[in-house]
């Protein structure tokens, strides 16, 4: 990062190729629209380009770039919100890339997160999907970490509703 | 001292929501392996960690990564040619005239499917071949002009749809439409990595919308070259009554295929 800092594209391509699909899965997972997600993406890395000197190379790389990613999708949802565009998650596009290890459980799971209120989601998709634990998930979505437990939990328990059709 | 279970108290534990007792650990879990109810949460939680942790990553559209590369690189050479940034550019205008209403008359003549087969029957043959990402775009013209199509709108008859398929490999697709009544094949087709409209010959392929049709998901099945199903629409179907909810998707019941839908719906 430190020479992407500096300006060098191949490094720049080195970082782009480790968390491209991590930043995908998550903006995915997080909005619950791949077109949107998509959109996001792009964003999310031209915004960590241009906020490239605001990272403390003191701290951990993870969930600052997850934290442009998280805020972008907040920044969309706003948007989406003002000009009054269906947002709600009554469409989840199904992950595109059927896999043949694909179960009915993880099908259900992703039907979950997609359900799943916001703020509890994108503690939930960075701490139990990318496995961040308290403090970076805290850190990436700019709350407490006993507040990212929370979200956690919450999110785990929601889930574990829905996964028994009890989520009223 | 041995503490008596406290069910609730252990729920709270097991979500994470009270810290794990200190000192009484042992007790804490014989309390919870005795207790029914205790014991399936706790096996409940633990299989939603599991999958949690094991849902893979999504493949980026490659389109997608080498734009977005393209972008900041641009960005970090200001010199260099600009990119295209827009995910969502309009459809060319050229590519909707001439042809189009005989494009649409056919694809309404387009016969029924065969009865629906079991989901089983939907197994790519082949399998180890990398199934393609594959993503379906929806456009709509109301006769004003090609739209972006509104997931939350409601089309009149007349309507007609155009469907436009982005894929990061050469796949073999199939558009199929799903409604209550079962799932007919609209088109197939060979395509190229990158965005393809979907065509009826030389023309754009294009749905049109009739009076008193139903709510119905397009559905895009993608395969390797030479493993799509003869029939891709064996096996596919939705219930009625939960068409437009997301217990309606089909694609979530799509497991050997890349699959993507759009919900179209319709003005009563």
């Amino acid at each position: 990062m430190l020479q992407v800092q500096s300006g060098d594209p191949q490094a720049f391509e080195v970082l782009f190729g480790r968390y491209e699909r991590r930043i995908f899965g998550f903006l995915v997972r997080r909005t619950g629209d791949r077109e949107a997600a998509a959109e996001l993406f792009q964003d999310t890395f031209l915004k960590m380009f241009k906020a490239r000197d605001s990272w403390d190379p003191s701290r951990p790389l993870k969930p600052w770039l997850f934290g442009i990613a998280a805020n972008a999708a907040v920044d969309l949802r706003r948007r989406q919100v003002r000009r009054p565009i269906a947002v709600s998650l009554e469409e989840w596009d199904a992950p595109t890339r059927a896999h043949n290890e694909h179960t009915e459980a993880r099908l259900t799971l992703e039907r979950g997160l997609a359900a799943m209120p916001d703020t509890l989601r994108e503690a939930f998709v960075l701490g139990a999907v990318e496995g961040f634990d308290h403090n970076e998930v805290a850190e990436s979505l700019s709350i407490s970490p006993a507040n990212a437990r929370a979200r956690i939990s919450r999110g785990r328990s929601w889930l574990r509703k829905f996964l028994t059709g009890d989520t009223q | 001292m041995t503490r008596p279970h406290d069910c609730a108290y252990a729920e709270a534990v097991l979500l994470g929501e009270s810290p794990v007792p200190v000192g009484v650990l042992t007790d804490f879990e014989a309390g919870v392996s005795s207790c029914d109810a205790c014991t399936d949460l706790a096996a409940a939680l633990a299989e939603i960690d599991v999958l949690a942790a094991d849902l893979p990553d999504l493949e980026v559209p490659a389109e997608l990564s080498k734009r977005t590369l393209e972008a900041v690189l641009a960005e970090m050479a200001p010199s260099a040619a600009p990119v295209r940034r827009s995910t969502h550019q309009k459809w060319p205008f050229a590519m909707i005239v001439g042809g189009l209403a005989a494009a649409m008359a056919l694809v309404v003549a387009w016969p029924g499917g065969p009865s629906p087969a079991p989901p089983d029957r939907l197994v790519a043959r082949g399998s180890g071949d990398i199934l393609p990402t594959v993503a379906l775009k929806v456009a709509v013209d109301e006769g004003t002009g090609l739209e972006r199509h509104r997931r939350d709108a409601a089309y009149p008859s007349g309507t007609k749809v155009q469907f436009r398929v982005a894929l990061d490999r050469p796949a073999d697709v199939a558009l199929v439409r799903v409604d209550g009544s079962g799932a007919e094949v609209v088109t197939t087709a060979t395509l190229t990595a990158g965005d393809s409209n979907l065509q009826m010959g030389a023309q754009p392929l294009a749905w049109q919308v009739e009076p008193g049709e139903s709510d119905a998901r397009f559905v895009l099945l993608a395969a390797p070259s030479g493993t799509l199903p003869e029939d891709p629409a064996s096996g596919l179907s939705v219930d009625p009554a939960t068409l437009s909810e997301p217990a309606g998707s089909v694609c979530a019941r799509v497991g050997h295929l890349a699959c993507d839908e759009r919900l179209l719906r319709v003005q009563p």
